[in-house]
């Protein structure tokens, strides 16, 4: 192994785990202004500083939920547990929930793990691909014929999240300053549909029939198998009215993307 | 003076491009002759950062400015970086792209900040045959950019200086020298700024930065967050005696004021360097 490779190694050892004893010591230069320690240390205090100054701005909510010590305590926690391995820091709390679902210290608030999940959607939202949205007189001139073996294209932003708790309520009571109400869980889980129109994100619950199509959609199936899905819980009569109006209200929400007859 | 070296002849005054300035910049036109992008924040799918780009890059002049190219690391060139790179470049035709003259990361990490190299024969090398690389597979010069540091090592061969000269003649690329830097690593590291910058070869310095930096009990540190100080002013006047005209810019990451403040910054940039050029021409 090379000099410098040895020495990189070293460096980030030590950045990694200041506290244990590092072959880099004796490869820094120590004066009268700061020993080698002290030069090391600004280093890496720097890194987590920087780091939990990423996790502050992802994780508003999550932030504000735990209030600055305990989030400064999970901050600790998950950059040891996570080390970036991306070029950019938009990318470092991408294990956030999993890492809150997972730790020890956290897997019994599950509360934490879903506003995780769901500010990390919100993240994933904002910076998604751009596209042209289908209009709805792009919808107007799809033949009679052609609505069974109709398939949609959805929106790079949208992104479907199941929730027990009421994580989007403390989001939004978080976000305008307010007190956010204590968590609370569902029986059943909510499903919740997170997208940018324009450059604006958003979210809003589902209904379980909105769900199961949305997914049919996002799967790529055809109108005539998005219908039948909604059949399992919604009158056969009233299945294509019902299913035009989900297809009315995607279409001016800009969820739509492209029509494939 | 020689030009040849250069790849864009001077672009102006600057500033780092922020988006709490976005909707300012595109409701007020400021007097700003062209703005500096962090590469990164803008190597991303779509939404606000680069809908905001887009349309002040058809009024202003863009350079990319890279934090995460880790020229020195001894880990490959990040391929999906370099790509990524490559795609916003086209995109946005920037005047130039530079990056730090350091490391990041090794081991598939990346500690997100500019880590000094050892300036030894073997580190030379290494980062020569890398700007080599990248340089290539851009198909331009790129501008290498000296960093603050808070240590130096034991087995450095040669100064800072002259690890610069050698990176940049070596593998000829060009230089992007902050001033602010070159101040704060003369006060860690207790060497004479001057000395530095008279060191460094004319025809390859391209741009300038310069910031604000903090005390943190008998270091400085490199935070951006404050206006420019008097030493780093007095050194810039130096640097522009020695370069020329060099388009120079301000960099602000932390405590970002309203536009007009750091406008006004700028302007004491462009009457130093007016006053200086005037100084040369007589």
């Amino acid at each position: 192994m090379t000099l410098l490779r040895t020495m990189q190694r070293d460096f980030q050892g030590y950045l990694l785990h200041p506290a244990d004893a590092s072959p880099i010591e004796t490869q820094v230069v120590s004066d009268a202004r700061a020993g080698a320690r002290r030069r090391l240390d600004i280093y890496a205090g720097a890194y987590r500083m920087r780091l939990e100054e990423a996790l502050q701005e992802d994780f508003e909510a999550l932030h504000g939920l735990l209030g600055d010590d305990q989030f400064h305590t999970l901050c600790l926690r998950y950059i040891d547990a996570h080390p970036s391995q991306h070029p950019s820091l938009r990318h470092f709390g991408r294990h956030m929930s999993g890492f809150l679902r997972q730790d020890v210290l956290y897997s019994r608030q599950p509360v934490l793990a879903e506003l995780a999940e769901f500010e990390w959607a919100m993240i994933s939202a904002f910076d998604a691909a751009d596209s042209t949205v289908v209009t709805v007189d792009d919808i107007a001139r799809v033949p009679a014929g052609g609505w069974g073996s109709l398939r949609f294209e959805t929106h790079a932003s949208a992104q479907r999240v199941e929730l027990f708790w009421d994580a989007p309520a403390i989001w939004s009571a978080i976000h305008k300053k307010e007190t956010p109400p204590a968590p609370e869980r569902n029986q059943r889980p909510q499903d919740w549909l997170v997208w940018r129109q324009e450059l604006e994100t958003y979210f809003r619950p589902l209904s379980v029939e909105e769900a199961r199509a949305w997914d049919a959609v996002y799967a790529r199936h055809s109108f005539a198998v998005v219908c039948a899905g909604l059949c399992r819980s919604v009158p056969e009569k009233q299945v294509p009215a019902y299913a035009a109006g989900l297809l009315r209200r995607w279409v001016s929400e800009g969820l739509i993307t492209s029509l494939k007859i | 003076m020689s030009e040849q070296h250069k790849t864009h002849p001077h672009l102006g005054f600057g500033l780092g491009l922020r988006t709490a300035h976005y909707q300012t910049i595109l409701n007020e036109r400021p007097h700003v002759d062209w703005f500096e992008i962090l590469s990164e924040n803008y190597m991303v799918a779509g939404g606000k950062p680069l809908h905001f780009l887009e349309r002040i890059r058809a009024q202003y002049p863009l350079v990319m400015h890279g934090v995460s190219l880790s020229i020195g690391s001894t880990d490959p060139l990040n391929k999906d970086y370099l790509r990524d790179l490559k795609t916003l470049a086209q995109r946005i035709e920037p005047r130039w792209i530079s990056d730090h003259l350091c490391w990041t990361g090794v081991q598939r990490k990346n500690m997100h900040d500019l880590l000094p190299l050892p300036y030894t024969e073997e580190a030379l090398r290494h980062v020569v045959e890398r700007i080599g690389q990248v340089q290539n597979y851009l198909g331009r010069r790129i501008l290498i950019e000296n960093v603050s540091s808070y240590l130096a090592y034991t087995g450095s061969e040669m100064t800072e200086w002259e690890f610069m000269r050698a990176v940049a003649e070596t593998a000829d690329c060009l230089l992007l020298v902050d001033i602010n830097n070159i101040y704060v690593s003369a006060q860690n590291h207790q060497f004479d700024p001057i000395a530095y910058i008279n060191a460094l070869p004319v025809e390859r310095v391209q741009q300038f930065h310069l910031a604000g930096h903090s005390k943190n009990g008998e270091m400085i540190i490199d935070t951006h967050d404050a206006p420019v100080i008097d030493p780093v002013w007095a050194l810039y006047e130096h640097a522009v005696s020695r370069f020329g005209r060099i388009s120079t810019m301000i960099e602000r990451d932390d405590n970002i004021p309203e536009l007009p403040e750091l406008i006004e910054e700028l302007n004491r940039v462009r009457a130093i360097a007016r006053l200086a050029h005037r100084e040369l021409a007589a």
